[in-house]
């Protein structure tokens, strides 16, 4: 008589019914101002990973999904080329010249978007920006053996087919990627883990994200490569996602950003807060 | 024991290896198979079935269980031995690393027929 088992599985059950997460309006809503969700005490910027569900919508300028860098203004503007930090976003990208490297050109009124990498004061640019469909995305981060850091972002993991709740999710590895490495800065006066609006003062409320994001998950460690295709389909399925995990919450909801509970969890776990009173608005699927 | 039929013989035989087999430590399993994100999105009052999740080659009418080496289902979550995962209405939670099992039914030989 043969028994099998399953792998280690997650069960959510959300009250209310159905998915959720975070709909962020653009940086073009009325009346202007800052939207963004602050963990104010994030994990160490390397070793990371980072995976994310997320809807873009066109929008005309910058995109913030992320960024662990500084938080607040302790110089004139907040911002630290020299310090620490990374983010990963659509960037604005012209007709006819995508793939630019860190050098981006001037904008115009058609432009379209490129996934980017934002780090050491540039932007590296990969392939095109889809709008209007789900992708579930993952950064990689980790220091080298050399002190320089490398840094991966994976912008389309499971294909166009997929979408919140469906139950086929394929993830593979051989999609579109963007690797880079950056020197080794020290970290930032007060870092911070910043979704859906840049932190730094000159950039708040022009760099918000259109679309929803959900399905945060962020690790503690550099998933290798098994490990993060079980996770992107099946938070906490692996053994290192579950040892690693540090925050994690599937249906995000803009009401409620507690982390969903896991083994080993510290108390409530890490709860990021909105900066404003202004929030993302409730995202429902079907 | 020379009064025993053949068919008695295999039987009483066969009964013994299901005795043998239920004794085994549960940290023994024949392999794995995964489930997927099915149960990332449940919703309160719904049931799924489990059964639908196994691999093509598992035969079916088998016994469902939680491996109670690791965490059990959440309050207002039940899991019928057919493979029927049912919630209750108004359960909120999330928990992870479940490992259900599941026990093949025996294989009845055609002198049991």
């Amino acid at each position: 008589m043969a028994r099998i088992r399953s792998q280690p599985t997650s069960i959510v059950v959300k009250a209310g019914g159905g998915l959720t997460g975070l709909d962020f309006p653009g940086s073009t809503w009325t009346p202007a101002g800052d939207c963004r969700m602050t963990f104010s005490n994030p994990l160490p910027a390397y070793p990371a990973t980072y995976i994310w569900e997320c809807f873009p919508r066109r929008q005309k300028g910058f995109y913030t999904t992320f960024f662990w860098g500084p938080d607040g203004s302790a110089n004139a503007d907040g911002f630290y080329p020299d310090r620490t930090y990374y983010g990963a976003h659509p960037y604005p990208q012209p007709r006819g010249e995508w793939n630019a490297f860190r050098e981006p050109p001037p904008l115009r009124l058609n432009d379209g978007h490129g996934w980017e990498i934002a780090v050491e004061g540039g932007d590296v640019v990969g392939t095109r920006v889809r709008y209007n469909r789900w992708f579930i995305q993952a950064l990689r981060v980790k220091t080298l053996s050399t002190g320089r850091r490398y840094h991966e972002y994976s912008t389309d993991l499971v294909g166009s087919y997929w979408r919140p709740g469906r139950e086929v999710c394929l993830p593979s590895l051989a999609g579109p990627k963007i690797v880079y490495e950056s020197e080794s800065f020290p970290d930032p006066p007060s870092p911070g883990l910043v979704w859906g609006g840049a932190p730094w003062v000159e950039a708040r409320g022009n760099e918000i994200y259109n679309g929803v994001i959900r399905g945060i998950r962020i690790y503690k460690s550099y998933l290798g490569d098994a490990d993060l295709l079980s996770e992107v389909c099946q938070p906490l399925s692996s053994a290192s996602g579950l040892s690693n995990v540090w925050y994690w919450r599937m249906n995000t909801d803009p009401a409620n950003l507690a982390c969903d509970p896991f083994r080993g969890r510290v108390g409530a776990g890490p709860l990021p807060v909105w900066s404003t009173t202004r929030k993302a608005t409730l995202w429902r699927g079907q | 024991m020379n009064n025993m039929t053949r068919r008695e013989m295999i039987t009483k035989v066969s009964s013994l290896i299901v005795l043998v087999g239920a004794g085994r430590s549960s940290a023994t399993f024949s392999s794995e198979w995964e489930i997927g994100s099915r149960l990332a999105d449940l919703t309160p009052g719904s049931r799924i079935d489990l059964s639908l999740t196994l691999p093509h080659d598992v035969p079916r009418g088998g016994v469902f269980s939680v491996d109670p080496a690791g965490p059990g289902l959440p309050h207002g979550l039940s899991l019928s031995e057919a493979g029927v995962l049912e919630i209750a209405a108004n359960v909120d939670c999330a928990v992870s690393g479940i490992v259900f099992v599941y026990t093949e039914p025996v294989r009845r030989s055609a002198w049991q027929e």
